[in-house]
């Protein structure tokens, strides 16, 4: 709160201790102004936190923002991306092949993320866990690496390994294949970041078929994970570390979390090769 | 929408999604509505997402959003509202008028159909759109495009 009366010199301490329904009866005012009507800002921001605060005290406060998130990435999202292909035309292959799996009519994983902050957690408990994976989440991770697919002049230097760019932004654990099928060669990686998350990803290709590797990186918390789906083809163990295979048209993905990593890789591969390329990993 | 600008609007729905659910629950007193229009907020924030990431003050920004989101709910239950209590009156009127075939053959069994329950639940029943597609086990954007349908079909059936 001291943040707003440094910045504005504007003390709305008062607020704290006004009721929850007249609190209210502003912000309602505000959403009953006119469009062009004049809006403090400040103090909307203020009083919503205020309320925010008594609604985190009690005793059913509802779901957290991070569950919210894995809600709109489940269900809203995915209306977003039915708009943008609606507006822009498909210019990636990848992109097809993802979209013609949605149209599977079997139940998906979906991952619910529920932070922690707690420091120095290893693996995950399958048996502890409450998370599924959607298919609409892959979709909107393959239209991130097609839009990213382009290179940007906003990231240098190139890479000439996802291995060389994990080393660059310190990140010790073994994420990277070091097996792929023959014929496929690495083609770049990128990594995009913001204050909470980086998201690192690279691409292989072999004659016009592409195996993507996708790495999140959550920074201050650590996601959990679990259970099953009819398009689940098998859940696959190395070196102690779950791997989640399922098919999608013809592409399998294996999806795993680690300390406060999220990651998959997918491709058109065989079973055996997914799981040749999967224990690479720790090989490396 | 590229990668950077999701990152941003993600750090901005962790940032303002508490706060923004304070304001939706101002105007709704119905949690699901609530969490429904806020949610779309974001939606429209990933359809512009230029806008919102060039934004000096994305926080107000998605504040405005949300403002205009709860404006159009409200209007459009409250359209729809009006139209439901016209099927109401109509529906009746087939009651306390004389007999017509024809009339009541088209009008007597509106009522009953999934059209017109789908719309009251939505108008009436207060539900949110989430919570009435998770109801009939099919994704939110096929439940938006169902409700649309019975919207026309009953719009037809009363015309």
């Amino acid at each position: 709160m001291s943040d707003y009366l440094n910045r504005e010199n504007r003390d709305f301490s008062k607020y704290d201790t006004m009721e929850t329904n007249v609190l209210q009866d502003i912000l309602r005012s505000d959403a009953e102004a006119p469009e062009d009507a004049e809006q403090d800002t400040e103090l909307l921001l203020y009083i919503m936190e205020v309320l925010a605060k008594r609604r985190r005290s009690e005793p059913n406060p509802g779901i957290t923002a991070q569950e919210a998130l894995k809600v709109f990435e489940a269900h809203y999202l995915p209306c977003v991306e039915e708009t943008y292909q609606a507006e822009k035309p498909i210019q990636s292959n990848m992109l097809l092949r993802w979209r013609r799996g949605l149209s599977a009519a079997a139940a998906v994983l979906i991952v619910i993320v529920l932070g922690s902050v707690t420091a120095g957690a290893f693996g995950f408990n399958v048996l502890g866990a409450v998370a599924k994976w959607t298919q609409e989440t892959f979709f909107f991770e393959s239209i991130h690496s097609t839009s990213a697919s382009e290179p940007s002049k906003d990231h240098a230097p190139m890479y000439t390994s996802l291995q060389e760019l994990l080393k660059e932004y310190n990140v010790k654990r073994k994420l990277v294949p070091t097996w792929l099928p023959e014929g496929y060669e690495f083609v770049e990686a990128q990594v995009s970041e913001s204050p909470k998350q980086r998201y690192y990803f690279a691409t292989y290709e072999n004659e016009g078929k592409s195996i993507k590797v996708q790495i999140k990186d959550y920074l201050d918390f650590h996601p959990t994970y679990a259970e099953k789906s009819d398009s689940l083809v098998e859940v696959y163990e190395s070196y102690g570390i779950a791997y989640y295979i399922f098919s999608n048209n013809g592409h399998l993905t294996a999806a795993w979390v680690i300390e406060n990593y999220e990651c998959n890789i997918s491709g058109p591969v065989s079973l055996n090769d997914m799981k040749t390329i999967i224990n690479s990993i720790e090989k490396g | 929408m590229t990668s950077e600008q999701y990152l941003f609007i993600q750090d901005l729905f962790l940032d303002m999604y508490d706060k923004l659910l304070s304001y939706a629950l101002a105007s709704f007193k119905n949690q699901a509505l609530a969490e429904e229009a806020v949610q779309e907020a974001f939606q429209i924030a990933c359809q512009k997402p230029t806008s919102v990431c060039a934004s000096p003050n994305p926080r107000g920004w998605i504040t405005n959003t949300l403002k205009n989101v709860i404006a159009n709910t409200k209007r459009r239950n409250e359209a729809a509202q009006r139209f439901h209590s016209k099927l109401i009156d109509r529906h009746s009127e087939t009651i306390l008028t004389p007999p017509c075939p024809s009339f009541e053959a088209e009008y007597a069994d509106v009522a009953s159909t999934d059209e017109f329950k789908l719309l009251k639940a939505i108008t009436i029943d207060g539900k949110s759109q989430l919570e009435l597609a998770t109801e009939l086990g099919i994704s939110l954007s096929a439940c938006k495009k169902r409700i649309q349908r019975a919207k026309a079909f009953l719009r037809n059936k009363l015309n």
